[in-house]
């Protein structure tokens, strides 16, 4: 009952999230310069095509009244149509989200996996050689620029080694269905995997080996070693599931991070997803679609903050809802 | 969410193992596929109610047929020519204009495309102002005496109509099936997704932001194409584009993805590659506010084209591939007056003429400010990087203001910059001087208006005769470069990657004024047929 | 004005302190010379002797090494090397800038937030949540889209969507610090809000706000280069991201138009993201590990040693007691020293007995303790010694070995209850665990009936099993320790401070039922505690250790009544006395002695009201007073002892 009532609490505080985000969207687009009825009036348009275009998108309206309608559209569940293609926004966000979402949990999952791996390896050498100097490497792993990795892993693997495709998500006229469909994927998927994953792998390693650092610098490892538990089953028993809490509680960032690394990674391996759908909605100043987009995007992270949160508590008993 | 995650690692940890290479299935061998990209993915696979950005364009040029069309380039003898028409014929008075349909086209359903089909286009577009509406402005009426004749009233006589026409065809002007949409709207219902045309391919699929698979038409009234099947992918990034066509997985790169012109030379001895290098009737200049302060002053802007050296420009951002150019008009066009000429690069007089007009260096050796803008094509980006130093150098505070594409049309809406960086199109059809230089013509930004030359166009619209046409011009271009409120630089270049053997390209000579437009891949064959 | 001197000396002081700390890793040492280098280049590059950035020279794509370009030219025949400087100047720009306006932002509404607390805290808290929601790099990508992309808008930008992070860092550094002392005394001293805030609070929690700006810096610089990308990038400025995408299109032709912006633009961000972390070793010193460095000697080996050298046949030698440790010697590794935290101890006792460990923290009690059930940190090492218990060598013994003496004969309770048990696990299953752990054949109910008879053996209702740690209450908790030590009926047990941290009530509570447990299951108790009064009221025989040493040791009776060792008798005397007067409760003026590298004299000297020339000079020996009593004093059996605290301390 309790946990019901912090879940609807914690769903409600969407909704402020909500309302800024189209504000906020609204007054920019509104107050920039651009149009986005000159976009659409195509080449050299006469006067008459661009008062037709602003009449049927709805243009012309004053902007609390543009805002109000649309503000009514949300209430219902309705993000509006694309200025451009025409189409519901949901079912355009739809089209994309699977592949941003296959891009940015892939490479979550993996990377947080792999960075969680490492850093606790480290953490076990703190201090050596390969300890600072595997530090300092995940330092420049993150800060590398994520265009440029892509595109230098393109020159490597796909361009001299022709170990994967260059760019794509699937091979056109390919395989549609079943194992070989998954296969096909998977193949396109590795590059901007290991080019998104490498940032939060290396995050992931960080916070991994010092959580882990810390927890071992805790009284009640000291407990355990007197006790009698060994060095291992300390570090993977004891000391992994209390330095998990500082792990899952950067989840929720990093899934930001995430995606703002999916719209460079999908721009340079022209992946369909929705971070480039975002991008083209901005340059074509498509209102709707910046605005749905924004809205799902917000959601995204609240919903990966919230899920932490539920994580963080099923992990931690001291916590209360 | 666990299953999902676990999907998830069954396929990164299959793909890891390294299975993947062999999923892809090769095509049956005799299959011709013809794959390009595109900047950005089509918008809809309905033509026509509104403009498009990249991908749309392409698409629709092979989906659907125009009335009439037109090809790249000005390299004499480019001209408009029938698309659905098979021919045409304009009355003496110039206002009427009789069209012949091919009798065998028909939809991708089967349906014939009749002379109902077009009426019904054209109408339709007139009353929703769509932008074809722009080309259709002269319409008075439009009847159909048979199922295969469409005449066209136009209230006065318009040279250009045709050609201008024609050349928004690449754009939109495509003529939709009556019987399929009937009286729904264009911009809804199940045509977006599922589009019937008259095209030499019909669609197949389209995965959103991937590609779109477009298959020979069985029917098509021209005969079926020699490929197979087109696939338009969709790749924002320039640098993989180049990537997969070195890789070969892209045949044709067309001259929005053409990698720098630095690199042309290596292209070139390349024997996979051909480069094609195709004329145009663009030129790329820079347009001056005639509103603004001190622009406003004719010894300004003569001053402003003696600062401009078009060969630096040329050889450090084109690769002395493009053609400079100081006529106001195209080097290859018979309209061109080749007795004018905008000044040629010499600082010195640019400096001193800028002292007759009052503008000494003043604070920081400045004479003036000006704010530069271009749209951001990368030819335009990289001209102002030099133009601004060159500017610099005479005195000139220049600044390069950027914009995106859709701020830089709203510039140009407002008429508010006070410099530019733009293509002047003289074609297809002379007329574009009236476009771009006459009192309000839809082109000019620049403020600029000129009585005397707003006679001369409107003179040099309604005669067809040819000397008469050549001799109007050629005064409206020596009042241009009298005036100058454009100063010409360029005559544009399109470099064109294709992979070699393949031929009919629309920038290729084998495409030459049958490619059926800009983008329409119909008259294109593989290697060796 | 000399108390504003002092101020300044002190703050200088502390700067120095901070500056020593900081820069003793090697890493952050290297990123503040890049960091300066960079920064020098970008400052005087107008007056450098390199052609204009915007130059155009002669040869476009001369490669590296071009006479007259170091670094080669790019598509434009632009010197590299210029525009390479001329980068670090925008890239430093964007750094500083972006980070300033975020920080500004974020110290304001954060403070702002935490300072007035109810509904201003409610309101801008719920601001700070929704736009950490928003995801800034689009909000950036749109604001810059939208309105053209200027190097000032796209600084502007960074800034303004990366505020709410300091902010909360912020907001969370002035709760903390708005119930310190000094702030409450200030307020009541009168200082207004404002005057607080800026003098006091503000200045005080920025720390973790620079270190925080710090990686900000560092991802501003990518967040250019990321929209340079996109094309969003300001043309009229030379800048790293802005050179790296125009070099990706001329990849194949000139690599180097995008290596070089992109190894200076590596080489910068790491170094602000390392020294974001170096500031962070310094804020929280915990997380730098500790460890030997490996130039360091043992400290047994040099020659003019005070140590003694091992004993021969020191392990054949059988013990007539059931517990004795001789001469262990236990030092820690600190930066180039040896700290000599427990130096030649030996101590002995019989079976049932208990032994008091007395001294002050940091006297090296704790660490025995460690010695003996084998947890020493990292940078501990035990370089001499002998434990024998029921007559078998146990220190020098492989851990396997250990292993069988560890709890089953020997077990520990550590200080601070709440810290020494699992967060995360209710407290029965600890015990379990650990019972499983050492009879691994045994069940689990086996072990949950083990740990069931337990907790009614140290009261504890059984229900409490399934109770985590934090639900339970201090004496509860110091209960389950107390039943964990006892989990496997050792015939030692060595508490360490069992009962601190707890109210004198419970305090008497447990050490009651510690005597009794004792008694019942004839235990053996090393007690470990800087208290005094409790070795007075469960010893037999207490132990007193100073810097390292024990410096007295005999039956708790004699040594409260009568010790004869300076040191004691200021730390007991200082008790009510079991029997005679009361004396007034004083603390041992002075500071306690580390014992860093090699020691001359007696260690108490400083602080010692008899000390001599002879004390300052030579190592006084354990004089024995009586059979089982002896001091290390030199004056241990002259009267002026007892006069030592005459004149009040
Ligand atoms: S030896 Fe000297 S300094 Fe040390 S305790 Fe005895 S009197 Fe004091």
């Amino acid at each position: 009952m309790r946990f019901s009532r912090y879940l609807i609490r914690r769903i409600l505080q969407l909704l402020p999230v909500i309302l800024v985000v189209i504000v906020l969207n609204f007054v920019l687009l509104h107050l920039a310069p651009g149009d986005a009825a000159l976009r659409l009036a195509g080449e050299d348009p006469n006067p008459a095509v661009l008062e037709a275009i602003r009449e049927r998108y709805g243009l012309d309206l004053p902007l609390h009244q543009q805002l109000w309608i649309y503000l009514g559209r949300v209430a219902r569940g309705d993000l509006g149509e694309s200025l451009m293609a025409r189409r519901s926004v949901i079912g355009i966000i739809g089209d994309r989200a699977g592949a941003t979402i296959l891009l940015a949990v892939t490479s979550l999952f993996l990377g947080s996996t792999l960075g969680i791996f490492l850093g606790t390896l480290l953490s076990a050498r703190a201090g050596s050689r390969i300890d600072i100097s595997s530090s300092v490497t995940a330092v420049v792993g993150y800060s590398i620029p994520v265009f440029w990795l892509g595109i230098m892993l393109i020159l490597f693997f796909s361009i001299r080694l022709q170990w994967f495709p260059v760019s794509g998500m699937f091979t056109i006229l390919g395989p549609r269905t079943g194992i070989p469909r998954l296969l096909d994927v998977g193949h396109h998927l590795i590059l901007p995997v290991l080019t998104l994953m490498v940032a939060s792998t290396a995050q992931y390693l960080r916070l991994a080996r010092t959580s882990v650092l810390q927890v071992l610098n805790e009284d009640f490892i000291m407990t355990l070693k007197a006790v009698g538990f060994s060095r291992r089953a300390v570090l993977v028993k004891y000391a992994l599931r209390n330095a998990a809490l500082p792990i899952v509680s950067m989840l929720g960032l990093q899934l930001g991070i995430v995606l703002t690394g999916a719209v460079l990674t999908e721009t340079v391996f022209s992946w369909p997803g929705l971070g480039r759908l975002v991008y083209e909605g901005i340059m074509n100043r498509d209102t709707p679609v910046i605005m749905g987009a924004f809205i799902i995007m917000s959601i995204a992270v609240a919903l990966a903050s919230l899920l932490t949160d539920l994580v963080y508590a099923a992990l931690d008993p001291r916590v209360k809802y | 969410m666990g299953r999902w995650l676990g999907i998830l690692f069954l396929i990164s940890v299959l793909a890891v193992a390294g299975c993947g290479p062999q999923a892809a299935v090769p095509p049956p061998e005799e299959e011709v596929i013809l794959t390009y990209a595109v900047q950005n993915d089509a918008e809809t696979m309905s033509p026509n109610t509104h403009g498009q950005r990249g991908g749309g364009y392409v698409v629709f040029a092979n989906l659907y047929s125009a009335l009439m069309t037109l090809d790249w380039g000005i390299t004499v003898g480019t001209t408009h020519y029938g698309d659905l028409a098979e021919t045409w014929d304009v009355d003496p008075t110039g206002q009427l204009y009789t069209f012949n349909l091919y009798q065998n086209a028909v939809w991708h359903d089967g349906e014939p495309v009749t002379s109902a089909d077009v009426k019904y286009t054209y109408e339709r577009m007139i009353d929703r102002n769509y932008p074809f509406s722009t080309f259709l402005a002269d319409v008075k009426e439009i009847s159909t005496p048979d199922d295969h004749t469409v005449v066209i009233e136009l209230t006065e006589p318009n040279v250009a109509f045709l050609p201008m026409m024609a050349q928004a065809a690449n754009w939109y002007g495509k003529i939709m099936p009556k019987h399929v949409w009937g009286d729904g709207e264009w911009d809804e219902g199940p045509g977006m997704e599922n589009p019937i045309g008259s095209g030499p391919f019909k669609f197949a699929e389209w995965e959103k932001g991937s590609y779109v698979v477009l298959e020979a038409f069985d029917d098509y009234f021209r005969g079926r194409a020699d490929v197979d099947k087109v696939i338009v992918r969709t790749m924002p990034e320039a640098t993989i584009v180049q990537s997969e066509f070195r890789a070969g997985n892209i045949e044709w790169l067309p001259n929005q993805f053409s990698p720098a012109f630095g690199e042309i030379d290596e292209y070139r001895a390349d024997p996979d590659v051909e480069v094609v290098e195709t004329g145009s009737h663009y030129n790329y200049d820079v347009w001056i506010n005639v509103a603004h302060e001190p622009l406003n002053d004719p010894r300004v802007r003569h001053a402003i084209a003696y600062a401009i050296n078009a060969d630096e420009i040329n050889q450090l951002a084109f690769s002395n591939v493009w053609i400079p150019c100081r006529y106001a008009g195209l080097p290859l066009s018979q309209f061109t007056n080749k007795n004018v000429e905008f000044p040629a690069f010499d600082p010195d007089r640019a400096e001193e003429l800028f002292e007759e007009a009052g503008l000494p260096r003043g604070a920081g050796g400045w004479r003036f400010d000006l704010e530069l803008i271009e749209p951001g094509f990368s030819t335009t980006t990289a001209m102002a990087e030099i133009l601004v130093e060159q500017f610099k150098a005479v005195g000139i505070n220049a600044r390069w203001i950027p914009t995106d594409h859709t701020i830089y049309g709203e510039y140009l809406d407002q008429k508010n910059y006070q410099m530019t960086i733009y293509y002047t199109r003289y074609g297809p059809d002379p007329d574009a001087y009236r476009e771009h230089f006459a009192t309000g013509g839809p082109r000019v930004s620049n403020n600029y208006s000129n009585p005397q030359l707003d006679e001369l166009a409107a003179a040099a619209r309604v005669t067809t005769d040819l000397d008469e046409r050549i001799r109007l011009y050629g005064e409206i271009q020596e009042i241009i470069v009298q005036d100058a409120p454009i100063v010409s630089i360029f005559n544009e270049v399109k470099v064109t990657l294709v992979e070699t053997g393949w031929t009919g390209f629309a920038e290729q000579e084998s495409g030459f004024n049958q490619s059926l437009g800009w983008s329409c891949v119909y008259n294109v064959k593989p290697p060796n047929r | 004005m000399q108390k504003l001197h002092n101020e300044w000396k002190e703050r200088q002081q502390r700067f120095q302190k901070f500056w020593r700390s900081f820069t003793h890793d090697r890493t952050t040492r290297i990123s503040l010379v890049i960091i300066a280098i960079v920064t020098l280049l970008a400052v005087t590059a107008p007056w450098l002797p390199i052609p204009d950035p915007m130059a155009f020279t002669q040869n476009q794509y001369s490669p590296p090494g071009t006479p007259g370009h170091l670094l080669g030219t790019d598509n434009f025949a632009r010197d590299m090397l210029s525009r390479v400087i001329w980068g670090g100047r925008v890239g430093l720009t964007v750094a500083v800038v972006s980070a300033g306006i975020s920080i500004t932002i974020g110290i304001l509404i954060g403070s702002l937030a935490g300072f007035f607390g109810g509904w201003i805290d409610d309101v801008l808290s719920r601001v700070i949540d929704i736009f950490l929601m928003i995801p800034a790099f689009f909000l950036a990508l749109l604001i810059v889209a939208l309105f053209g992309p200027s190097i000032l808008l796209i600084m502007v930008v960074i800034g303004v969507t990366t505020w709410p992070r300091p902010a909360r860092i912020m907001r969370s550094q002035v709760l903390t610090l708005k119930s310190r002392t000094y702030v409450q005394a200030a307020r009541t001293a009168g200082a207004s809000s404002s005057q607080l805030l800026a003098f006091h609070i503000i200045p005080n929690g920025i720390p973790p706000v620079i270190t925080n700006a710090t990686l900000l810096m560092g991802s501003a610089i990518i967040v250019e280069a990321g929209l340079s990308f996109l094309g969003l990038g300001d043309p009229s400025v030379v800048s790293w991201g802005r050179m790296i995408s125009a070099g990706q299109s001329h990849l194949r032709l000139a690599p180097w138009m995008s290596i070089f912006p992109g190894i200076a633009m590596l080489l910068v961000v790491c170094a602000f993201n390392l020294i974001g972390d170096g500031l962070n070793y310094v804020i929280n010193p915990h997380s730098r590990e500790r460890k030997i460095d490996p130039g360091l000697e043992n400290p047994l080996i040099k020659p003019n040693q005070i140590a003694k050298p091992n004993k021969e046949n020191d392990s054949t030698q059988t013990p007539n007691s059931f517990f004795e440790i001789s001469d262990l010697t236990m030092y820690y590794a600190l930066q180039r020293n040896w700290v000599r935290a427990v130096d030649n101890v030996s101590l002995k006792m019989q079976k049932g007995s208990s032994l008091g460990l007395v001294g002050e923290s940091g006297c090296g009690k704790t660490s025995i303790g460690l010695s003996l059930i084998r947890v020493l940190p990292a940078n501990a090492r035990i370089f001499d010694g002998n434990v024998f218990l029921d007559g078998k060598e146990i220190l020098n013994v492989p851990d396997r070995e250990f292993q069988r003496v560890r709890w089953n004969q020997m077990s520990m309770i550590f200080q601070s209850a709440m810290n020494a048990l699992n967060p995360v696990a209710p407290v029965g299953k600890q015990l379990i665990d650990a019972y499983q752990l050492h009879r691994p054949r045994a069940s689990k109910k086996e072990g949950r009936l083990r740990v069931e008879e337990l907790f009614d053996l140290v009261n504890i209702p059984q229900s409490r099993m399934r109770s985590y740690p934090h639900e339970l209450s201090g004496g509860m908790r110091q209960r389950v320790m107390i039943a964990l030590a006892l989990l496997l009926e050792p015939d030692l047990i060595i508490a360490d401070e069992p009962t601190t941290a707890l109210d004198v009530l419970i305090q008497d509570q447990i050490l009651y039922e510690l005597d009794l447990l004792k008694e019942k299951m004839n235990l053996s108790l090393v007690l470990i505690t800087h208290d005094a009064s409790v070795v007075a009221e469960s010893c037999d025989r207490t132990a007193v250790m100073y810097a390292g040493q024990i410096v007295e040791e005999g039956p708790s009776m004699v040594l409260f009544e009568d010790g004869r060792h300076p040191y004691t008798r200021g730390l007991l005397g200082s008790l009510p006395s079991l029997t005679g007067p009361k004396h007034e409760l004083v603390t041992i003026p002075g500071e306690s002695f580390t014992p860093v590298g090699e020691v001359l004299g007696c260690r108490f000297t400083a602080r010692c009201p008899l000390a001599t020339d002879l004390c300052r000079h030579v190592d006084p020996p354990e004089i024995m007073v009586t059979d089982d009593h002896w001091s290390r004093c030199h004056y241990a059996l002259e009267d002026i002892i007892e006069s030592a605290w005459a004149g009040g301390r």
